[in-house]
């Protein structure tokens, strides 16, 4: 068949309706004036002319309407009627159509929300070249490795075309003097950025070469936000200098506004190479101590290469390494690769068994909207008994009817899912604006996106038939005769559909009410069990808060170490009442435990104001 | 005698398209020459030639065109397209593969 044409044919019988219609009329009309002159030519009476060619020609409507179902879009039509005529329907009954309407735009809602996160969070790759050939290595439920494991794991693979390592660290930074800000980045290895294959928004990334003398390549590449925050996304950043924990560093490079680094929740700020970190860290010198594992590991796995084929390939190089160095490793270590973003498998694994149980709950809510969506079409169909008697006394195909009652439900199930999905775009505007109370940079934005469009569209389908299907073909069941009396008709049967609706939405109804309360109280006795067998410490919580002073300078360690009682920080003292420091190292910044003056209670996630009015630092 | 609702729809199509094979023809036309052509033996019920010219038309084997026809009211003329000429001839070529088939199945028993 000649598909141009046929597309062209139907495009046409679809938006030129009324002059086909016209033509059609006129092409009957012209056959039969020509029919009837020929008549009045072979000498008939004109009555007896017309009557004639009448009969010739035959049931001339029927064969319009034959015509027009030929044009191929009669589907289309007889859905455009449907929908008018389902509309209608539903205005006629508005209070039904509201309640319908907004059953299913909770439930549908409350999915797409759902889906909108998982798909967000763990459908989502990275904005790399070919995403899908990352891998992250994990190993023995644990993520980290040290820096020298990382060194013989790159250089004895077979398997990886690159395998970068990379830290997440908070710094210190300052764009101008006396001015600093925190920002969180990674300290990466000097393949990271060829191994994703991406560009730099503006000058360029570093490369291995800068990344083989410890101290020697004092670069820095900035995020977008970054650039576009803190440096007035000056055009004329490259070469600029900036503080890192006071050690300066040139700028080199911003990163495109999608790309804030390896892990899709956590935002990165900048990027520094690996061989920078005494730099960063003053007095560390994990960079040659196997033991301590501050990496995490990325490797992007040749062409054609499996994952388990890759997962041996380290297991054997993890072998010859416990042979070497029996303390640090094990030899029964396995490594396991895991899709990047998400931490491997460590953030993964229980954000996909949340991400499981909310989509659990989603479906639980959306089953019982249909199933109360069910139980009011069956009442109304009961209502609609004489309509779908009287149609189907006319001569109505069963089929046609179930198609406009399913028309119907669609057109619920449409609205529904619509409202739905704002609902659902505002909810993950909430969800977005909500920042955790860490100090780390989670990024938890979440859009509905085309993909959360469809699926939003699939569920909307899914549920048409799941509570439009069991009321429509109860109501196609009817019987005529008692029908157009408006008698009972069959209701006196033991268990009908209806029933079978009460019955299921009385369980649901108790599972999800019941599941989340018994939840709550598993949960809060594992908290108090937990409390009765670990009391804490006796103490008033009020007036106390933590705070974490970051006393990152580059100055000597000693000094850093002093700072807490450094003069400055005694300016607060009229309002601190007293203060604990805990004991450790400095660099790590462990919080310290203020309480404040008597006076000067604050409420919970509030700064007291003298943290606000005083720059410690 | 051969009545519309004896025409099996293939043989519908077949006649159409060999009829306006030659020259581009009005509904009316086609109806004419049919019966005339086959000796009064199929007599098609005129109107239903309509829906299978549409048929025909949608599927793109022939196209039609609003002309003056010889008195001078505007008509609707069919013509074959190039897809329609190669479907003909395919068209002819199964009917003439049936035909003999049926007639050797009739004389051989």
């Amino acid at each position: 068949m000649p598909w141009v044409a046929v597309i062209r044919n139907t495009l046409r019988s679809l938006f030129k309706r009324r002059q086909l219609e016209v033509e059609l009329h006129e092409e009957f009309e012209y056959h039969l004036q020509h029919e009837i002159e020929a008549n009045l030519r072979a000498g008939m009476p004109p009555d007896e002319a017309r009557l004639a060619a009448l009969r010739l020609i035959g049931p001339i409507s029927l064969q319009q309407e034959e015509c027009r179902d030929s044009r191929g879009v009669a589907f289309f039509e007889t859905s455009l009627r449907d929908v008018r005529y389902a509309a209608r329907m539903l205005r006629r009954t508005p209070l039904f159509t509201a309640a319908a309407i907004v059953t299913l735009a909770l439930g549908i809602g409350a999915n797409t929300t759902v889906f909108t996160f998982v798909e967000n969070i763990l459908l989502r790759r990275l904005p790399v070249r070919e995403p899908h050939r990352l891998a992250f290595l994990n190993r023995d439920g644990i993520v980290n490795v040290s820096y020298p494991t990382y060194l013989d794991l790159r250089d004895r693979n077979g398997v990886f075309s690159h395998l970068a390592a990379y830290r997440f660290v908070p710094v210190s930074m300052s764009v101008q003097l006396r001015e600093n800000c925190r920002v969180w980045g990674y300290e990466a290895s000097g393949n990271y950025f060829d191994e994703l294959g991406i560009q730099p928004f503006l000058g360029r990334f570093f490369g291995p070469a800068e990344d083989d003398q410890p101290g020697a390549n004092a670069v820095v590449v900035i995020s977008h936000r970054l650039w576009r925050d803190r440096f007035a996304s000056d055009p004329n950043v490259l070469g600029r200098q900036v503080k890192l924990n006071g050690y300066p560093f040139t700028v080199v490079g911003v990163s495109a506004a999608g790309f804030t680094g390896t892990e899709l929740i956590l935002s990165a700020d900048y990027w520094v190479p690996l061989s920078m970190v005494a730099a960063i860290e003053p007095g560390s010198d994990w960079l040659r101590s196997r033991s301590a594992q501050n990496l995490w590991a990325l490797g992007r796995l040749k062409p054609g290469v499996l994952q388990s084929q890759a997962e041996a390939d380290l297991n054997r190089i993890a072998q010859d390494l416990a042979g070497v160095y029996p303390d640090i490793l094990d030899r029964k270590t396995r490594f396991h690769l895991s899709t990047p973003g998400l931490l491997g498998q460590a953030l993964r694994g229980p954000i996909t068994t949340f991400g499981l149980v909310l989509t659990g709950i989603g479906a639980l809510v959306l089953l019982l909207a249909c199933v109360n969506l069910a139980g009011m079409l069956t009442a109304r169909s009961s209502d609609r008994r004489r309509e779908v008697g009287i149609r189907l006394a006319l001569g109505a195909g069963k089929l046609r009817l179930f198609r406009q009652l399913m028309t119907e439900s669609l057109l619920l199930a449409l609205s529904g899912a619509a409202t739905g999905f704002a609902l659902a775009f505002g909810a993950c505007r909430i969800f977005s604006s909500w920042h955790l109370a860490l100090d780390i940079p989670f990024e938890t934005a979440i859009r509905p996106n085309a993909r959360v469009l469809c699926f939003t569209a699939a569920v909307a389908f899914a549920t048409t038939l799941l509570f439009g299907l069991l009321p429509t073909l109860q109501t196609l069941r009817t019987d005529l005769i008692p029908s157009l009396k408006n008698a009972p008709g069959t209701r006196l049967r033991g268990w009908g559909v209806r029933d079978l609706i009460v019955t299921g939405q009385i369980a649901l109804s108790v599972s999800s009410s019941s599941v989340p309360s018994w939840s709550c109280a598993a949960c809060s006795a594992r908290l108090t069990s937990n409390w009765a067998s670990n009391p804490p410490t006796p103490f008033r919580p009020l007036s106390i808060c933590a705070c974490k002073a970051m006393i990152h300078s580059g100055a000597a360690p000693s000094t850093m170490r002093s700072s807490p009682r450094s003069p400055r920080f005694q300016e607060c003292a009229p309002l601190v009442s007293s203060t604990i420091f805990p004991s450790g190292s400095v660099r790590t910044a462990p919080p310290l435990c203020v309480r404040t003056a008597p006076h000067h209670h604050h409420r919970k996630g509030e700064r007291p104001s003298f943290i606000k009015s005083r720059r410690v630092i | 005698m051969g009545k519309p609702t004896d025409l099996v729809q293939g043989t519908l199509d077949l006649l159409i398209l060999r009829t306006i094979s030659l020259e581009p023809m009005n509904g009316w036309a086609i109806a004419k020459r049919i019966v005339q052509v086959s000796g009064n033996v199929l007599q098609v019920q005129q109107g239903s030639l309509y829906p299978a010219l549409h048929r025909l038309e949608h599927q793109g084997w022939i196209k039609a065109e609003w002309k003056n026809s010889e008195n001078r009211r505007r008509a609707k003329f069919y013509a074959l397209t190039a897809a329609g000429r190669k479907r003909l001839k395919s068209e002819v070529d199964n009917w003439y593969r049936l035909s003999n088939a049926i007639g050797l199945v009739i004389e051989t028993i």
